[in-house]
């Protein structure tokens, strides 16, 4: 009874602190300066409350996004939200894929109806490299 | 590639519960309940309480700040409420719904009520060969001996199909309505969407049968306190739940999505090892 005990405290100790070894958040690289990729995340979202994908799909490193891609995925969430009202918390961090830094700028926008989280990603040239809501 | 470990989820998803569903119907009938508590108890807990909560509540500028803010934190409350949604659900449906009755105390004293007959019972029988024996007619007849024989009943054999089979149903019931609905979907309108996904849509099917696991052994666990009568395992559940949901956290490691499968599929066999040890091990004889 008392080893069986032991394996689970043993257990959930391990389980327990797996993740939390990722409560660290990744730093920024040199190249990243928050407030102008901030101020360039709010540019991007600027763009889509106001429906211009096209200028939203130029500003992606790629070129592989096209404007009625964008539409397609983000006007029906747009209907829903409502009017913009105004920007809230931000953070931003590091990831690293295939060995390229990019930087997250996580910034919340209120609407109307309710508040999302934009997720925004730059690479080091300053180009857009993902967008989430 | 996508296509056929879209097909593979699908079998995972569907073939396990349905597998379960005409093995109950065809020889258990009687622990068919179980599995369709499981199902309730997925439906109530999550389908109809706590993801239209959720939903309400991702929308208000507090969650999305402290989504922000503090994502590490905000993961692990969201992860936390399936625990807490979940466990008491499991609790209540076996305990309540499916009738679940353990021991009458967790004190361990039955040994010796066990093995001691009642004052009253060694009255009456005194002089007999059969004083440990009684007719069903005199157990039936005295309140002493009713109140003695539940406590006997109270240490029959706990029977690992119910916990099994409500773990089956409410895993299965999951499985169908996260990853079968939406790979089906994608099967028949998407298919250029799973193909250039590949073989990583066969990351849901392998988290489908984690999650098949670790339901079943939180079941065994939440059972056993039931029978047991002791409390502490019902926030066991809920932590062990807590635990192993916050593990996604381990992305934000930066580990691939593969090795968070494999570490949940560890994790999850693991469990079930250890509630079936821990329920087999504290067997008691009828």
């Amino acid at each position: 009874m008392k080893r069986t005990r032991l394996a689970l405290i043993v257990l959930l100790s391990l389980l327990l602190a797996l993740p939390l070894l990722g409560c660290g958040g990744a730093s920024l690289p040199e190249w990243a300066n928050e407030e102008e990729l901030t101020a360039g995340a709010q540019e991007v979202i600027d763009l889509v409350n106001v429906r211009q994908f096209d200028e939203v799909a130029d500003m992606f490193s790629t070129g592989t996004l096209t404007s009625d891609a964008l539409e397609a995925s983000l006007s029906d969430l747009l209907d829903s939200l409502g009017g913009f009202k105004d920007y809230g918390a931000y953070r931003c961090d590091a990831v690293t894929e295939n060995g390229t830094e990019f930087v997250r700028v996580f910034q919340v926008s209120n609407y109307e109806n309710q508040s999302v989280t934009f997720t925004v990603v730059f690479d080091e040239a300053g180009a857009l490299s993902g967008l989430w809501i | 590639m996508g296509v056929i470990a879209a097909v593979v989820n699908v079998l995972i998803c569907v073939g396990v519960p349905l597998a379960a569903l005409v093995y109950l119907l065809a020889k258990k009938r009687s622990h068919l309940k179980y599995f369709l508590l499981g199902i309730a108890g997925f439906t109530v807990s999550q389908l109809l309480l706590r993801l239209p909560l959720l939903n309400l509540i991702q929308g208000t500028i507090v969650y999305q700040t402290l989504g922000v803010l503090l994502p590490t934190l905000t993961l692990f409350l969201v992860c936390l409420s399936a625990g807490l949604f979940e466990e008491p659900a499991r609790y209540l449906f076996l305990r309540f719904a499916g009738n679940v009755t353990g021991e009458r105390s967790g004190k361990g004293d039955n040994n010796k009520t066990q093995n001691r007959p009642l004052p009253h019972q060694g009255r009456k029988n005194s002089g007999s060969r059969h004083q440990n024996k009684p007719s069903a007619q005199q157990a039936s007849s005295r309140p002493h001996r009713s109140a003695a024989s539940s406590q006997v009943a109270g240490k029959k054999e706990l029977d690992l199909k119910i916990p099994l089979f409500y773990g089956l149903g409410h895993g299965g019931i999951e499985a169908i309505a996260l990853v079968s609905i939406n790979n089906l979907f994608l099967l028949f309108t998407q298919q250029d969407v799973l193909n250039s996904a590949g073989g990583m849509v066969f990351l849901a099917g392998l988290e489908r049968i984690s999650a098949f696991m670790l339901h079943v052994a939180l079941s065994f666990v939440v059972y056993y306190g039931i029978m047991r009568a002791k409390k502490r395992y019902l926030p066991f559940a809920v932590l062990i739940h807590t635990v192993f949901n916050f593990s996604i956290v381990l992305l934000q490691l930066g580990i691939s999505e593969l090795w968070y499968e494999c570490v949940l599929l560890i994790e999850s066999l693991i469990l079930l090892i250890v509630s079936v040890r821990l329920i087999r091990g504290r067997k008691v004889s009828g």
